[in-house]
């Protein structure tokens, strides 16, 4: 892998699938416009129902926000057709979620495991988990859902859909040199290897600086859940919201470090999805206002 | 680009057992933290060996969880992930961390980090000195629930779930507890060398490693400047005439270690095989950005982002005379 310096961002020469995943270079790069065009799709719902005013979230908005992502991502009207598409009878699914520091709204877990439910796998074979009881860890899954927050983080630059991972690898720590740049290890384990049918990302509270430690003057009401089944262009979209609402919040260009290089990486080391904006397209529904993408 | 390898030999981190190891010693994680806390809580500037003694039992209305957790360099993932390593990046010793609950009202969670100096708490407290001066501490920064603040070789970080009037008083209220009987204590010295002309308020920050540099200022992914452990680092931003310019002072342990930090920088960031080892000296780079480089006995001094040549000339020259 290429080592980079700032230089190498400010002069595009770590532009393409790299740079263009990362903070310090342009950020005009344009999703792509059409579905064709893109290799990988992620939709972002929102709506300004599914916070509260005192920061918790409505369980019942954020079921149906995920039935319908799920259902525009999946092409199907039905919201059990669409989470069929993803997960079957007879999987065993894990949904691993975020538990500590950030962690993933309950709200959100409730309504992947109702998800699972309409897709026919019973109650007793979805596991939910963290840490030493990530589902697929000890007791083995035929499906992942990944379901983590989504967050800055002060050694990755972002901490959320690849990294949400890290738990699996034997030794998590060994992944931190070189901002993460290789998590995308984790995701080779053989436990789990292959196994991701869906990602979702809960975005209804995020936080865009000093993560993963809670910091509540960082963290903003967005509302927002993103879905997908390409985890680094899913990341690629949370980078791009986190970095936009960086700059909205200073006024001035706040660039997200370090790079979230393990973006890059998973792309082009692991071949885990894409990271470049021009072939990931984005769909976007329901509430618009301060959408950052 | 053949950059050398990040010097990670002193901040590796703890790498975490398999998973049976890792049960066993959680188990055995907090008691033996304990211990360590009551074998050196005689430290300078800490009021007692007793950890049960550091924290009140209650402050406006939230009571203190019977259980205090402690969680030491090799156990600071099991409580914090890879959250830890920002304090693995700094002299870290302990944390102790202490619940306090109210019927009816979300949880106020109390940490207290023991740092080996002042010097390292005042470098954790500067990852974020923002918000509202309360007067806590050496300095502090209370922000939508959270209050940070050090003092002596303490930082405290007290977070309400959900802040309320009642949350705000009552974290305020523990961090003046907790900062009861702990010394002050100096300092980095390096930052006096800052030239005060133009300096942002707030903006500076002390650290030792690439990995607090890249978070506060990204470089590059080796370990270009060779900071390590040993290493001190200011930096700081200055805007002068609205230009956003930032200083970066390190000091080594050697004029021989900051000669080849120097040549290294030279070398691999600015590209300069040939005259790496010219000081003063100011190159124009990218976007009509300008990079200012000084080596002075054992400190090297670097200007970024200057979009003036006179900017960077002046506060290279104001470094100078202040090393």
């Amino acid at each position: 892998m290429k080592h980079y310096t700032r230089r190498d961002f400010l002069r595009g020469t770590a532009a393409g699938a790299l740079g263009a995943s990362m903070g310090l270079c342009p950020r005009d790069v344009a999703f792509a416009a059409e579905p064709g065009e893109a290799k990988s799709r992620v939709i972002l719902i929102r709506d300004e129902r599914a916070m509260r005013a005192d920061n918790t979230p409505d369980a019942r908005v954020v079921e149906t926000m995920l039935n319908k992502a799920v259902c525009r991502l999946a092409g199907k009207d039905d919201p059990a057709a669409a989470w069929k598409t993803y997960l079957h009878p007879d999987d065993t699914v894990g949904i691993k979620v975020t538990l500590y520091m950030i962690s993933t709204h309950k709200e959100v877990i409730d309504a992947v495991r109702a998800g699972a439910q309409k897709a026919g796998v019973p109650d007793g074979k979805i596991l939910v988990g963290d840490r030493g009881n990530s589902p697929g860890k000890d007791t083995p899954v035929t499906a992942l859902v990944n379901v983590p927050s989504l967050k800055a983080h002060h050694m990755s630059g972002i901490g959320c859909v690849i990294k949400n991972y890290i738990v699996y690898h034997p030794q998590p720590a060994s992944l931190h040199p070189d901002s993460c740049a290789e998590l995308g290890a984790a995701w080779e384990v053989p436990a789990i290897k292959g196994k991701t049918r869906l990602v979702v990302v809960d975005g209804l509270f995020p936080l865009f600086d000093k993560g993963p430690q809670v910091t509540p003057k960082y963290r903003w009401p967005y509302g927002g859940i993103l879905v997908g089944t390409d985890p680094v262009a899913v990341d690629a979209v949370c980078l791009r919201i986190l970095q936009a609402k960086r700059d909205a919040f200073r006024g001035e260009p706040w660039p997200l470090n370090p790079p979230p290089k393990s973006l890059a990486v998973a792309d082009t080391k692991y071949h885990l999805g894409t990271s470049a904006p021009e072939k990931i397209h984005l769909l976007k529904l329901g509430w618009d206002r301060d959408a950052f993408v | 680009m053949a950059l050398c390898d990040p010097n990670r030999n002193s901040e590796a981190p703890s790498q975490r057992p398999a998973t049976q190891r890792a049960k066993t010693r959680a188990r055995l994680a907090a008691p033996l933290a304990l211990l360590a806390w009551l074998a050196t809580a005689c430290a300078p500037g800490l009021r007692s060996m007793n950890p049960q003694a550091t924290f009140p039992d209650e402050a406006n209305g939230w009571r203190a969880a019977d259980r205090i957790r402690a969680f030491d360099r090799s156990t600071i993932f099991e409580y914090m992930d890879g959250a830890g390593e920002l304090y693995l990046a700094y002299d870290f010793r302990r944390v102790l961390v202490r619940e306090y609950t109210r019927p009816g009202a979300r949880r106020i969670i109390a940490e207290v980090y023991d740092m080996s100096s002042s010097q390292d708490a005042y470098g954790v407290f500067t990852h974020d000195p923002e918000g509202e001066d309360v007067g806590v501490g050496q300095d502090n920064a209370y922000a939508a629930g959270l209050l940070c603040f050090w003092k002596g070789p303490r930082f405290v970080r007290i977070l309400a779930e959900q802040e309320t009037p009642q949350a705000r008083q009552a974290v305020i209220t523990l961090g003046r507890s907790l900062a009861e009987g702990v010394a002050e204590g100096p300092r980095p010295a390096l930052l006096n060398r800052l030239p005060p002309d133009h300096l942002a308020a707030g903006s500076a920050r002390y650290f030792h490693t690439q990995v607090s540099l890249n978070y506060f200022y990204y470089l590059a992914d080796a370990n270009v400047l060779r900071l390590s452990p040993q290493t001190e680092v200011v930096m700081a931003v200055y805007r002068p005439k609205g230009e956003k310019i930032t200083l970066l002072i390190v000091s080594y342990e050697s004029r021989r270690q900051a000669q080849q930090a120097y040549r290294q920088f030279g070398r691999l960031y600015l590209e300069d095989t040939a005259e790496a080892d010219r000081s003063p000296r100011i190159e124009a780079l990218e976007g009509g950005r300008h990079v200012g480089a000084l080596l002075k006995g054992q400190c090297v001094a670097l200007v970024f982002d200057a979009v003036s040549r006179a900017a960077c000339e002046r506060l290279l020259a104001g470094a100078a005379a202040a090393l």
